[in-house]
């Protein structure tokens, strides 16, 4: 197994602070102190290039789990082994084969051109110069970054940044990778461009990956197995076609129509969401959506019609639910 | 080495930096320490005007002005306060988390990129100096320099930035447990200014502050080179001052790591 991870626990602390000026003083004298189990009781195994989604909410769990993996914090208790290393344990061997990607920071230098940044890795990690040269011709051509390593970072559209952070993150061939939220803020395009190329790497060069992301599309491209978590619990992990067939075999169509509507006469179709004034959310199958949408729009006279997924957000929701 | 292949990249992607902000970084070099110094000078003169002496506690009017120019000129070398600040804000701000995953010590990094700053500041601050020279030549005069000089002077601005650096880095560890630590950095930053003898020469206080300073960090960031430099220190006193410098740095370099480990252990890294 890649990564074991045994009853992983992470409890944080901080105080708590009334608000206002008085607040303030009083916290000044007297703190609050309250602890928050962001992580709770976790295990789970990954075996070698498997790429696994992790999904949950907002302070779900899933970056802190991500954290202790890449041995940026030590966790409270419970053991877990990467590659056959304790990530906090931060060995030299180790940080040599993984390598962790956050959406929402950088590594490479802002003022600097990605490829001064890249020069910078490859001393750091002690590439050779004919694999330094490889990997980077490889990485760049295939995210179609040619154009742009000579470009001071800063001034980088947001998708050309990340791709560059992603060649930044792969150049001395990691064994094991961390995304946390990769494709977070990204155009349509940029993000299937950057999905696209994952899925090939993880093809081709058998490495092992975490994945988190707020959008379902990725974790559907991508991977798998998902394990989702809730409140820092692990509350699902298995195949992702499981959990689409078991929480999201329902899409939602929402309609403008051009007169009001009475909500009862579309119940035949489907679940009425939500129905204000002339705009309408209806639940359906997942299977005959398009053939729902076909009927409604032979029926009635539409303005605009929408199908979409129900989000990650939702499915976490309704699995949270089911286990209370 | 790899290794050393890592540090000389390290200096080179910071003078790389440096130059993309080159106006802001020589308004920043000359103006700030150019008034610093005609501040220091008017007060001075003043001084020597109105109390009519040729002579203030052994100083004369050029010695002073000389004080000054080379106690700029090292500030310029030594100075580190962005240092503390940058890698307090890396903790308090999680952007330390980056550099715990790299097969590289965060020590090592900073040190590095912030000596390339250093060889910047140093050459660009030795052209200035030259200029100064060129265009007062009267001041030469003043005092006599030997190659002898030059090397303890190289030796000791070399600790200074050292000793400089690592009290910053010490305090940065104090942001694991206090979040912001801009006071602190401050607060250091008059400590240093008045021991080190950037305000006025150490030898304006009473004799056994004088004699504390002697086993202090301070006065050998500013004060002491700069006394060697105007050729008023005796050969025993360099090698007494040498000795306390590597004493601090050692000290310093085990107090910080010391925090480190155990401030590391609070990291949360924020903002991942």
């Amino acid at each position: 197994m890649t990564i074991q991870i045994q009853n992983l626990s992470k409890i944080y602390t901080s105080h708590v602070k009334e608000p206002g000026f008085l607040g303030s003083l009083k916290s000044l004298v007297n703190r609050k102190i309250i602890e928050k189990k962001a992580v709770n009781d976790v295990s789970f195994e990954i075996g070698e290039g498997e790429f696994v989604g992790l999904i949950g909410e907002n302070g779900a769990g899933k970056t802190t789990l991500i954290k202790m993996l890449s041995g940026i914090i030590f966790p409270t208790s419970g053991d877990a082994k990467v590659l056959g290393f304790r990530p906090w344990e931060r060995k030299n061997e180790y940080k040599k084969n993984f390598s962790v990607i956050m959406g929402q920071k950088n590594q490479l230098w802002w003022d600097l051109p990605a490829h001064d940044s890249f020069l910078l890795l490859k001393d750091i990690y002690e590439i050779e110069d004919s694999d330094f040269k490889k990997r980077l011709d490889y990485l760049t051509e295939t995210l179609g970054m040619q154009n742009n390593l000579n470009t001071q970072v800063r001034k980088l559209s947001l998708g050309e940044r990340m791709k560059a952070e992603i060649i930044a993150a792969l150049l001395h061939s990691p064994k094991v990778v961390y995304l946390d939220e990769p494709t977070i803020g990204l155009d349509v395009i940029a993000q299937e461009s950057i999905r696209k190329f994952l899925k090939e790497y993880n093809e081709e060069q058998k490495t092992t990956i975490i994945l988190t992301s707020h959008y379902m599309d990725d974790i559907e491209a991508l991977c798998e197995r998902v394990v989702i978590m809730d409140n820092g619990k692990k509350q699902f992990d298995g195949k992702l076609a499981g959990v689409i067939e078991k929480y999201a075999n329902e899409k939602i169509i929402t309609l403008n129509f051009a007169d009001e509507i009475e909500k009862s006469s579309l119940t035949k179709f489907g679940a009425v969401v939500s129905l204000k004034q002339s705009q309408v959310e209806i639940k359906v199958n997942r299977k005959n959506s398009t053939q729902i949408a076909g009927d409604l729009l032979k029926n009635y006279e539409i303005t605009d019609i929408n199908i979409r997924d129900i989000s990650v957000e939702e499915i976490v929701r309704n699995i949270f639910k089911e286990g209370n | 080495m790899s290794r050393l292949k890592v540090y000389k990249r390290c200096i080179v992607m910071k003078v790389s930096e440096t130059f993309e902000y080159r106006t802001s970084f020589f308004l920043k070099l000359f103006l700030a320490s150019g008034i610093n110094f005609l501040i220091r000078y008017l007060l001075w003169k003043e001084i020597f005007t109105y109390s009519g002496v040729t002579e203030i506690n052994g100083y004369s009017f050029n010695e002073m002005v000389l004080y000054y120019i080379f106690s700029t000129f090292i500030y310029l070398i030594v100075d580190s306060n962005r240092v503390g600040i940058e890698i307090g804000k890396g903790i308090r701000l999680g952007e330390l988390s980056k550099f715990l995953v790299y097969p590289i010590t965060f020590f090592e990094y900073n040190f590095f990129t912030f000596f390339g700053k250093k060889i910047i500041q140093a050459s660009t601050s030795l052209l200035a100096l030259a200029a100064v020279f060129f265009a007062f030549p009267q001041l030469g005069e003043q005092f006599t320099i030997t190659i002898s000089t030059i090397l303890m002077l190289c030796v000791l601005v070399v600790l200074g930035i050292a000793l400089n650096f690592l009290i910053d880095l010490f305090l940065s560890n104090f942001a694991f447990w206090i979040d912001e630590i801009w006071t602190v950095i401050v607060i250091k930053m008059f400590i240093t200014q008045l021991l080190s003898g950037m305000i006025l020469p150490l030898d304006f206080f009473p004799k056994y502050a004088v004699e504390i300073f002697r086993f202090l960090p301070f006065q050998y960031i500013l004060y002491f080179p700069v006394k060697v430099w105007l050729g008023q220190v005796p050969f025993a006193e360099i090698m007494f001052g040498i000795q306390v410098c590597v004493v601090w740095v050692f000290a310093l370099m085990l107090m910080h790591f010391l925090f480190w480990r155990k401030g590391l252990r609070l990291y949360s890294g924020i903002g991942m």
